[in-house]
């Protein structure tokens, strides 16, 4: 036996031992270990169901699996085709990850509210606050909320789990609503006070691209005095020299762009 | 036209006469015919389902009706008298209050109807109540004015009290202090609401706001979230009426709309554009104190070029010019509520107003919902 690959299990293995009558005393760390057990499993060891699911394949991935009689070849997939799943990690499931891509699917501007990854990560204990109420203390209103209160009203009432969806969600819209208008209102209520509030992101972006906007139309208006001038000299002259006007053209639009990109680039550098 | 008690005072006596019995108020009324164009009558509009000592039971407590109407109005006459003997507007402003006769008013030819040089004339809101229509004739006066600002405001204090305190009706709800548990209450998506608006004032509700339960919501939080002194309102807000409109085109652009009101403001338009003119001023020093500098201003360019900023924008949005027609105004001052319902009790206090509400008074006051005349 591979000793190294069996490290985990070493405690298992002298238990063994010493049952078979192999060590006559217990080593000085047996009880130790015993009461210390490793925390993780290292080395990635083949699951049984992942063994069982690979031998169900075997039948339907192979193209001629049974003979004219009805009976199996005898046979079996290759080793190297199914090596990489042997020791693949297991699929961890969660009901709240079903309840968060449902409601994110259904509200994906809930997505657009800013909120902090890492800040709060080891403060806030979600199974520790008390989900009777939507609001929390210490939590923002969020798609996060309405997962947990989803899942205190499919457990605490006899509501099945799309039901409970259903009540936390309305619930939260309601909320939302409150939110949004006292938001709007303390906003309305503090300007007419006096309050001069910083910019918002949008109206940032709007007043960067209304400087390229404002570039690009004297340029254009430029432009079209340019060529209606031209115009006007070559139809005087008798002469058209198309190839120059659209070469021009060309280059007009590669300036356009470049200030375009400026403008993104200068709004980005402000951010 | 006098209630039984009413709030009464003339010009120049020295204390506001109160309370009448009939034979006063006969005299009252006799004085009045003999010499209003002299002396005007300056007076508090009268509630007549409000009586002291009894408040307004499911909404209000007696004592704190008596603080906030029949105390603080009484005061705020005061003032308003005070500051309109010291205007030097004063007789512009006491006309507001003189009372016309049908007699002097009506045209031997013409009778009741409208000659055309009165159609000419600006359109004013008129409503049941003469006294309010003369309140608000004092609003359109003094509003654009900083030196009539005592004026104004206890005109607009006393206005916007009338509008609150004249929709409620009496229930038999309880007032009660709740405790800090409701800052994390959650809402009930079943309840069922309660005092259901009149069917007409429904209709309108859900053109203008989808449904009466987006009404609800709206209102009661637009209320809930004002953190000072004010009001809500419910308004009708349609198209000013000029030449040659016909009451058709105004029902075609008219719509409710909920607007908050601080402090002593008021809901008419013609108080309307002062934060936009604020930031014009704002930006004009801005722009002046480049030039001092020697800056180059590329605003100016900007300006010639028509690109508006997302402030002009917002500032021309309106495309006509509108009027709103007060119909409700939910007050939410502290003192109004912190005295029966406690610091945690704004949302109860609410709760309790909403299901007090009078509809049928605020349909009163809505000019498209009946036959009246525009």
């Amino acid at each position: 036996m591979n000793t190294a690959k069996g490290a985990t299990e070493v405690l298992k293995r002298t238990s063994d031992y010493l049952k078979s009558g192999l060590l006559s005393s217990e080593p000085s760390w047996y009880k130790v270990l015993a009461f210390h057990p490793p925390k993780y499993d290292f080395p990635k060891s083949i699951r049984p169901e992942v063994l069982q699911e690979i031998k169900q394949q075997e039948l339907t991935q192979l193209p001629n699996s049974t003979t004219k009689n009805g009976d199996f070849f005898v046979t079996r997939i290759k080793p190297s085709s199914f090596q990489g799943d042997l020791i693949r990690p297991q699929k961890l499931k969660f009901v709240e990850d079903e309840l968060r891509d449902l409601f994110y699917k259904q509200h994906p501007w809930e997505l657009a509210d800013p909120k902090s990854l890492i800040e709060n990560e080891h403060t806030i204990d979600l199974a520790k606050l008390d989900w009777s109420t939507m609001r929390q203390y210490t939590k923002i209103l969020d798609g996060e909320s309405v997962v947990q209160r989803t899942l205190y009203i499919a457990k605490t009432s006899d509501k099945s789990l799309l039901e409970a969806y259903e009540q936390a969600k309305f619930e939260y819209y309601r909320l939302k609503i409150v939110d949004e208008a006292e938001r709007n209102v303390s906003r309305e209520e503090s300007e007419m006070l006096g309050a001069v509030y910083a910019k918002s992101l949008i109206e940032h972006g709007f007043d960067q691209e209304l400087k390229v906007l404002t570039k690009w139309k004297k340029d254009a208006a430029m432009q079209t005095q340019i060529m209606e001038a031209k115009r006007v000299a070559s139809s005087s002259s008798g002469e058209t020299d198309e190839v120059e006007e659209t070469e021009e053209f060309v280059i007009d639009e590669n300036f356009n762009e470049n200030s375009l990109i400026d403008g993104i680039n200068g709004r980005d550098a402000a951010n | 036209m006098f209630a039984k008690r009413t709030l009464v005072s003339r010009v120049g006596s020295i204390k506001p006469v109160r309370f009448f019995n009939s034979t006063s108020l006969k005299k009252q009324e006799l004085i009045i015919r003999q010499d209003d164009a002299s002396s005007p009558t300056i007076q508090a509009p009268t509630i007549e389902r409000l009586k002291k000592d009894a408040g307004i039971p499911g909404v209000i407590s007696p004592n704190v009706l008596n603080d906030v109407w029949f105390n603080q109005v009484s005061f705020k006459l005061e003032d308003l008298k005070y500051g309109m003997a010291e205007s030097i507007n004063r007789t512009d402003l006491e006309s507001c209050f003189v009372v016309q006769s049908n007699s002097l008013n009506s045209n031997p030819f013409l009778g009741n109807r409208k000659s055309a040089s009165d159609m000419m004339d600006e359109y004013t809101l008129t409503t049941n109540n003469k006294v309010i229509d003369q309140y608000y004739k004092v609003l359109t006066k003094t509003a654009k004015e900083p030196s009539e600002d005592l004026v104004f405001q206890s005109t607009s204090s006393i206005y916007n009290m009338y509008y609150f305190l004249s929709s409620l009706k009496p229930t038999n709800q309880q007032i009660e202090k709740p405790n800090s548990s409701v800052l994390l209450q959650t809402p009930d998506i079943n309840e069922k609401i309660t005092n259901v608006p009149t069917l007409d004032l429904v209709k309108w509700i859900d053109t203008s706001f989808g449904s009466l339960e987006e009404f609800k919501a709206l209102f009661l939080s637009s209320a809930a979230s004002i953190k000072g002194n004010g009001y809500t309102w419910l308004l009708h807000r349609f198209m000013k009426p000029g030449n040659g409109d016909t009451r058709a085109d105004s029902k075609k652009y008219s719509s409710l709309v909920i607007l908050n009101t601080y402090n002593h403001g008021t809901p008419h338009e013609f108080r309307s554009g002062q934060v936009s003119s604020a930031r014009k001023y704002r930006e004009r020093s801005a722009s002046l104190e480049k030039i001092e500098k020697g800056e180059t201003s590329t605003e100016s360019d900007e300006a010639s070029l028509g690109i508006p900023t997302i402030e002009e924008a917002k500032d021309v949005y309106e495309p006509y010019a509108s009027t709103f027609e007060p119909l409700l105004a939910v007050g939410v001052n502290p003192s109004f509520y912190v005295r029966d319902y406690g610091v945690y009790g704004k949302e109860k206090y609410l709760e309790n107003v909403w299901n007090a509400i009078d509809w049928s008074v605020v349909e009163g006051r809505f000019s498209l919902s009946s036959d009246k005349k525009l």
